[in-house]
């Protein structure tokens, strides 16, 4: 019964062809577009997350409370908070720590100045919580005092080259101090934010700066733990007043603007893509229903031949599923096809977001994801929406006479 | 007699460069830097002082009464162009106020002085004493008519030139100040022209700044006192508040 069904079906789908093809399409192009924007979607939230955790933030940081409403360095840990945030850090599982002190500087060469963030951290330490020594284009990462590290946008505007003397200046304990550092390396990444990014040793951010603390503690954690849980258990410690002047800052608190644009990213994608699924299923559904008013007549025949008005709907309901499915087939290959090429390569908006996305830590390239459950996802939205657009036709066509039908066609 | 007046010129010439040699001979680098400063800043001054920019073509023109009081404190009033007038700028110590009648005191990060002044090519500490600090290692040769300074900064010290080269008259007035960058490179030129004598003081009344982009900034020294009987109290915000009262 479901074989001839199937046959039947597949047989009226190609007596129209165009009219097939057209719902084929309809499907097609719904399944690309959820496709893409779903993996897009996707791949926008961890190519900023990525690039910040790997090559910026490191995946949590333990800072003094309050330090991001006022972030100089004299808010930053004292020796006591440091100790108190590597005892929170006791028998918690992370793969390393590394010490930062960080303050705006003005950076200056013999053809300009440009504001900077200087940070002093430990060469060795740091390697092990961001990779932003994998990023240097040119010359080398720090590795001791008197040097310094800077980007190649940087660089370029001031006219430094490697090995040359440049001049931070930055407010210390006592007034403005100044400091004179060798361009050891240049760095490249695609955030336009992470430019103003000037690694120097600890030693010499303590001596600029006057402070003898640091800013932050920045947390890398094995692979495959979960970030949230581990950021809320710390952050449940630290409010049980175990080291409550302390506060544990995930990736979301480190980047509040972040936090509005990406936070539920995916989630937020669900109406649109419920919108897009109606609009594929008003194309079938419309598309539908007009081949079921066509064949009033051949129904009405084929019901005063002997044939159910079960089978018909099940006929009916196949031809739906078969355009459901070839057109999700064609457009879910094409989409994933993008998708996988969107992953490689990426979309370039630095143009873009050289007016706005550097201020917000947006990368300048911007990568697609790629998953399985984006096919399962696509899959069941174009399935349950084709099903659901048959729904009236196959109401009507149970309802037909096959004697008015005969005379109506 | 002609001859006689000439072997006298020419004796007075000897006797001059032997003057300038023996001071040469005895003056060291820092030495000379040291005199240089003395008559360039003094303890304290006062005067009015006009700047004109050239920026890619296009000028502005500002005129400045300003107050100094050794290294610490600074008062700079505004007096052209119009729209900025009675707006000023205060430093005490390592700090910066920037006051204006409209908006009142503000203060600045003291990086800013760093800033070029005015959007000119040197910045404020250019033109008062970074240039002339302790930051160099330098030698002097003693010339015809003064003295060439070559200073090339101390391997840790925060300067951004790779060499500066100073020519010093024989009365210890700068005449020229050459940048170069650390490729040695031309940078700028600082001309030292109109000398003027002020409380027995010669000061280059008008200083020429060209940056090998061609821009260039002018200082004149319109009027100038110096060693002032200055009370530290002067360099306040409520001396900001008293300007266009008075």
């Amino acid at each position: 019964m479901t074989k001839s069904a199937m046959k039947l079906a597949w047989r009226n789908l190609w007596r129209h062809t165009q009219r097939t093809l057209m719902m084929i399409a309809i499907v097609a192009f719904g399944s690309l577009v959820i496709l893409v924007l779903w993996g897009f979607t996707d791949g926008f939230t961890a190519s900023v997350t990525q690039t910040q955790t790997r090559y910026n933030q490191s995946d949590f940081q333990i800072r003094a409370a309050g330090y991001a409403e006022d972030p100089i360095p004299a808010n930053g840990l004292t020796p006591s908070q440091i100790e108190e945030a590597n005892a929170l850090l006791e028998g918690v599982r992370i793969s390393a720590v590394a010490p930062r002190l960080e303050t705006n500087g003005l950076l200056r060469s013999s053809y300009g100045s440009d504001g900077i963030l200087v940070r002093g951290i430990d060469p060795t330490d740091e390697q092990r919580v961001t990779k932003l020594h994998n990023a240097i284009t040119q010359g080398r990462f720090l590795s001791g005092d008197g040097e310094i590290v800077l980007s190649t946008r940087v660089a370029e505007s001031l006219d430094i080259r490697l090995g040359e003397r440049v001049v931070v200046m930055a407010q210390g304990g006592e007034g403005t101090s100044s400091m004179a550092f060798r361009a050891v390396g240049f760095f490249s990444l695609d955030i336009d934010a992470l430019d103003r990014i000037a690694p120097i040793t600890l030693a010499d951010a303590r001596a600029l700066t006057g402070w003898n603390g640091l800013s932050s503690v920045a947390v890398k954690v094995p692979p495959g733990t979960s970030i949230d849980r581990l950021v809320a258990s710390l952050q449940e410690t630290v409010s049980a007043g175990d080291a409550g002047s302390l506060e544990v800052a995930d990736f979301f608190t480190l980047n509040p603007m972040a936090r509005i644009m990406l936070q539920g990213g995916t989630l937020k994608l669900i109406p649109l893509v419920l919108m897009i699924a109606a609009m594929a299923g008003f194309g079938v559904a419309n598309t539908t229903f007009y081949s079921v008013l066509e064949r009033t007549r051949e129904f009405g025949v084929m019901t005063a031949v002997g044939m159910t008005k079960k089978m018909l709907a099940r006929v009916i309901l196949v031809e739906s599923l078969f355009v459901a499915s070839i057109g999700f087939v064609i457009g879910g290959t094409l989409g994933y096809g993008c998708l996988m090429y969107l992953s490689r390569y990426g979309v370039d908006f630095s143009r873009f977001m050289q007016g706005f996305g550097s201020d917000l830590g947006l990368p300048n390239i911007l990568y697609a994801t790629t998953s399985g459950w984006y096919w399962v996802i696509a899959f069941s939205v174009v399935v349950a929406t084709a099903l659901a657009a048959t729904w009236y036709p196959v109401r009507r066509t149970n309802q037909l006479e096959p004697v008015s039908a005969i005379r109506e066609g | 007699m002609k001859r006689l007046k000439s072997i006298i010129i020419g004796c007075g010439l000897l006797g001059l460069s032997l003057s300038v040699w023996a001071q040469g001979a005895t003056l060291n680098a820092a030495e000379i830097l040291e005199r240089v400063n003395e008559k360039w800043q003094g303890d304290s001054y006062h005067g009015v002082l006009s700047i004109e920019i050239t920026l890619a073509g296009q000028s502005k023109f500002h005129k400045l009464e300003a107050w100094t009081l050794g290294e610490e404190y600074a008062l700079i009033r505004i007096l052209e162009p119009e729209i900025d007038l009675n707006s000023g700028y205060l430093e005490l110590g390592g700090e910066l106020w920037y006051y204006s009648p409209a908006v009142g005191s503000i203060k600045l990060p003291s990086l800013a002085l760093s800033d070029a002044l005015f959007g000119s090519g040197p910045s404020l500490s250019d033109l008062s004493h970074t240039t002339l600090s302790d930051d160099y290692e330098t030698s002097a040769d003693v010339t015809e008519s003064g003295f060439f300074l070559i200073l090339v900064p101390h391997e840790d010290a925060p300067v951004v030139y790779g060499k500066l080269e100073l020519t010093v008259s024989e009365m210890f007035v700068i005449q020229e100040l050459i940048y170069y960058d650390q490729r040695g490179e031309l940078l700028q030129t600082a001309t030292f022209s109109d000398v003027i004598l002020i409380q027995d003081r010669e000061l280059a009344s008008t200083v020429t700044i060209v940056d090998v982009y061609g821009d260039t900034t002018t200082l004149r020294y319109e009027t100038a006192e110096f060693d002032l009987d200055l009370d530290p109290s002067f360099f306040d915000l409520a001396t900001f508040e008293s300007w266009g009262t008075e």
